[in-house]
């Protein structure tokens, strides 16, 4: 069964995506009372929203994400609280078929991840007065 | 009140509709990127409108279906701005509002081919847009 690349375990911290809880340690169950817990909550309750989307959300002929963006979408927003990363700021369906997620951690910071297919994204990360970094999540790894 | 045949002059002001839930008012970063990304079917780029051609920023929701309308917010980007992203400013007339332009350099091919380089100039019109909000969503 595809699913995202276990050495995205390994690259995590190259995302440079804030972490929930002071210590960093990972989790495999979150409970109800982790930090941050009823954020993710509502990230996958908006994933699950997305789901449901139909063409033409937006009234200008945008496509909805297919079901399996969002389920990708959905697997690592699970993998993401599982290694005890901050929930989203935002999660959002883009204009082309794809879901957003993205971190405002402070200090002008900007991390925007964006799923484009099944298992396979994009990410930004933008830090006021540096080059925009680009690296690539796929099923089969990550790349720079 | 120019006619949309009139050239566009660099004090010019261009009118982007934003769906609402690409902003979020509380994050330092309000309006995000995602709001300047093309459809897949804008090939030829994406679209905004001439202030200068119609009497209020509002009357360019006209192109969307009445029941979305309330769902957009509406900001504004100078000429001026966009021309010193490198950006260029495409009459492409339509039945539904006056004043109709796109951005070729943000198409529908290039952000399949040039990601990053269209991410940040996104991310550059992303803080422009925060700060020229003229409509939030209203619901």
């Amino acid at each position: 069964m595809p699913t995202w690349a276990t050495r995205h375990l390994e690259v995590i911290p190259d995302l440079e995506l804030p972490r929930a809880h002071l210590n960093g340690a990972a989790q495999a169950e979150p409970a109800a009372d982790t930090p941050g817990s009823d954020e993710w909550a509502r990230t996958i309750d908006k994933l699950l929203a997305i789901r449901q989307l139909e063409d033409d959300w937006d009234g200008q002929g945008s496509p909805a994400p297919s079901v399996e963006v969002v389920d990708s979408a959905l697997v690592l927003a699970l993998l993401l609280r599982r290694e005890g990363i901050a929930s989203p700021s935002l999660v959002v369906q883009g204009v082309a078929g794809d879901v957003c997620f993205d971190w405002q951690p402070g200090g002008g910071k900007y991390i925007e991840l964006e799923v484009t297919g099944p298992y396979t994204a994009d990410v930004f990360i933008h830090t006021p007065g540096q080059p925009l970094r680009h690296l690539t999540l796929s099923g089969s790894g990550a790349a720079q | 009140m120019k006619d949309e045949g009139d050239p566009i002059t660099p004090d010019e002001w261009l009118v982007r509709l934003i769906w609402g839930e690409f902003l979020a008012p509380a994050d330092a970063l309000p309006v995000r990127p995602v709001a300047f990304r093309p459809r897949p079917d804008e090939t030829d780029g994406i679209s905004m409108f001439r202030l200068a051609c119609v009497s209020r920023a509002e009357d360019v929701l006209a192109v969307i279906a009445p029941e979305k309308q309330p769902r957009y917010a509406i900001t504004i980007v100078s000429v001026t701005e966009l021309v010193s992203l490198g950006l260029t400013v495409k009459p492409a007339r339509i039945e539904t509002a006056p004043g109709h332009v796109v951005i070729p350099e943000l198409n529908s091919i290039n952000a399949k081919v040039e990601k990053k380089r269209l991410e940040a100039i996104q991310i550059r019109l992303a803080e422009i847009a925060n700060q020229n909000l003229v409509r939030r969503p209203l619901e």
